[in-house]
């Protein structure tokens, strides 16, 4: 049995973060149609990576059994006309109609896609999750998120939150007045909130309260508001911009720095869903919890879950929470629908896209006039870091989601200042403050970091045991967000990072507003328009002639 | 965004006013001088008695707004927002006059 897997929402207006997943024979291959079309978070209709997908299986669609989307259909308005314009698309994509149409494509409810995910990749049998975002469709109704059982693989709702009253989009809100774009710029709020060192306990005691008066907030499982926000958004080609034209949020953008602000909502954020898992593990006594949606991606967040819950309860927190993750949740929801069974192994690999062969990568060197050496990959690198080099790492299949985690990654010491200011500025051109993970190999989790659980996918965050040795990797605030890595899983990066003491600066392979890097040529792009001092693919080391 | 823009488009979120052409060039010269900081600059602008003076009333805005939200779940309206605003600045009402007047109202009763 073969599945094709979709994440999209077009032709809906709020289409973002397409994705295309093919599943046969037990082998996923998956890849975000903005890898491929350069746009970020690209919410068109997956044309190119459908195509990808195919031609990776060597088949066509007339060979898929099955084609699932992992978005819901409203009842009311839209559903009616969405497969029917899904169909559509497709044909004015260069899929002939009849194709897709006679695939009769299933479209899955949003937030049980995202529980299904979240479950499959956690290794639970019994569990709760817990699925929060700014809004999806289960059931006909749109909602901001949902609470389910889950035994043995069967998936029960016991909550839908009302769309109207989202903590997804009352964040996202929150990130526009900060000056961030919303449903990108939510990590940048975060980073920020930290950074509250020179401000005042009455301009902070000000803020907090009244974010409180402005963030959903919950009684038992149910979610409550003090008003639902405002906003406005615009339409565009390939995605969907949100302005904030709340009034409240407006005055306090005036009132208030944005440091403050941000550090008011993330700490609110926190409070709420803490408040959430409480009432939920009190309300089922279920003590097996998985956290799915887009607003999981907030590792501070999950930090401070960890820290309050880790010992009481088993936690997951699933790396392909955002709505990317669906493509695969649908394709994970039919496979269990027609077996009965998960296909996936706990903490599954996610370098599920594309590989290059030599041949592949001197083809696409050939168009620039870069020096290209053949090296032994690994020992180069640790020599390269090791010199104080900012070095490119682009090897095997690309990861799937928003982190580099090791074949498309941006690599430097991790113990110096002066690395996370040029990778910042120089190479990646993005703001000075903005803070870089750490890859730490896993037997030296506990040298770098206090109370460290194995954490393979930059989604969970750590207090470091000593930042300033290392302030290439850690925050303000004397945390980072690492990739916890084991050698089998990359062997690999495994061992440069041991080469380089066990820790290493490592940030995902793109200029600032690019998608990570999928093919050679992106990655040559990237180092003929940055500073980086060379690119490491496969064991050819690519440099700029002098 | 160069540094004018940048500097005038700071002094018109905080002031709701572009700054005359003494005062942009004033702070242009300080924002040179503080090796463009843009965050020193803000700072000084809402230290200064301007700002404070006029963060009083957009804080009293900001309370009634809420209270707007939370009572008739809506944003309020540029006149109701006004009105109000001018009962708490000039004729010494407190906040809980405006909440027991929003709660009188008509809107709030047919809710």
């Amino acid at each position: 049995m073969n599945i094709l897997g979709l994440s999209s929402l077009e032709p809906s207006p709020f289409g973002h973060d397409s994705t295309t997943a093919i599943f046969d024979e037990g082998d996923f291959f998956v890849i975000s149609e903005e890898r491929l079309t350069r746009i970020k978070h690209d919410g068109g209709y997956p044309s190119n990576s459908i195509q990808l997908c195919l031609n990776k299986n060597n088949s066509t669609i007339s060979d898929i059994d099955r084609v699932v989307v992992g978005f819901g259909l409203e009842k009311k308005y839209m559903g009616q006309q969405m497969n029917e314009k899904f169909c559509s698309f497709a044909k004015d994509s260069g899929f002939r109609k009849t194709s897709l149409e006679r695939k009769n494509p299933i479209f899955y409810d949003h937030q049980y896609i995202h529980a299904r995910t979240g479950y499959a990749l956690s290794g639970f049998n019994k569990a709760i999750v817990i699925s929060l975002d700014a809004g999806g469709m289960d059931n006909g109704e749109c909602n901001s998120g949902g609470v389910f059982i889950v035994d043995d693989g069967n998936i029960q709702p016991i909550k839908y939150l009302p769309c109207r009253i989202s903590l997804g989009l009352a964040y996202g809100n929150i990130t526009e007045i900060c000056g961030f774009q919303m449903t990108d710029g939510e990590g940048k709020t975060m980073t920020l909130a930290s950074m509250i060192k020179d401000e005042n306990q009455l301009d902070k005691d000000k803020i907090y309260d009244h974010i409180c008066k402005f963030f959903p907030y919950f009684k038992g499982m149910d979610i409550q508001t003090n008003g639902v926000p405002t906003c406005s958004s615009l339409l565009r080609h390939d995605t969907n911009t949100w302005t904030a034209v709340d009034t409240r949020l407006l005055l306090l953008k005036r009132l208030f720095k944005k440091n403050l602000i941000a550090w008011a909502a993330q700490k609110r954020l926190e409070e709420v869903v803490i408040d959430l898992i409480s009432n939920t593990v009190d309300s089922t006594g279920i003590k097996n919890i998985i956290f799915s949606g887009g607003i999981f991606l907030n590792m501070i967040m999950n930090m401070k879950i960890q820290q309050r819950f880790g010992d009481k309860l088993h936690l997951f927190f699933n790396p392909i929470c955002n709505d990317h993750g669906n493509a695969i949740g649908a394709v994970l929801e039919q496979y269990y629908q027609e077996t009965g069974k998960n296909p996936v192994s706990p903490n599954m690999s996610l370098y599920l896209g594309s590989s290059y062969s030599d041949e592949e990568i001197l083809l696409s060197a050939k168009r620039f006039n870069f020096k290209i050496t053949k090296v032994n990959r690994i020992d180069t690198a640790i020599d390269l870091i090791g010199q104080g080099k900012v070095i490119g790492w682009f090897q095997g299949r690309s990861e799937f989601g928003p982190r580099g985690l090791g074949n498309r990654s941006i690599l430097a010491l991790a113990t110096d200042q002066k690395y996370k200011d040029i990778v910042n500025e120089k190479v990646k051109k993005r703001e000075s403050w903005r803070p870089f993970c750490p890859t730490i190999i896993e037997e030296k989790s506990n040298e770098f970091l206090k109370n460290p659980v194995y954490a393979p996918y930059m989604i969970l965050g750590f207090e470091m045991k000593n930042p300033e040795l290392y302030p290439a990797v850690s925050h303000v605030d004397g945390t980072c967000r690492p990739q916890i890595l084991k050698k089998s899983v990359n062997p690999d990066f495994y061992q440069v990072t041991k080469g380089l003491d066990g820790i290493v600066l490592n940030t995902s392979f793109n200029l600032a507003g690019d998608p990570i890097v999928e093919t050679p040529h992106h990655a040559l792009m990237t180092l003929k328009n940055s500073e980086m001092d060379a690119i490491l693919m496969n064991d050819f080391l690519i440099e700029k002639c002098v | 965004m160069n540094s004018e823009n940048q500097i005038s488009e700071l002094y018109f979120l905080l002031f709701n006013e572009n700054p005359d052409s003494d005062t942009l060039e004033a702070l242009l010269k300080m924002f040179n001088e503080q090796n463009n900081s843009i965050d020193y600059l803000e700072n000084y602008l809402r230290e200064s008695d301007k700002f404070k003076k006029l963060s009083i009333e957009l804080e009293k805005e900001l309370e009634i707004a809420e209270l707007y939200y939370i009572l008739l779940n809506r944003k309020p309206d540029i006149e109701g927002l006004s009105f109000f605003k001018n009962q708490l600045v000039n004729e010494n009402k407190s906040i809980d006059w405006v909440k027991e007047s929003i709660i009188n109202s008509d809107e709030y009763k047919s809710k």
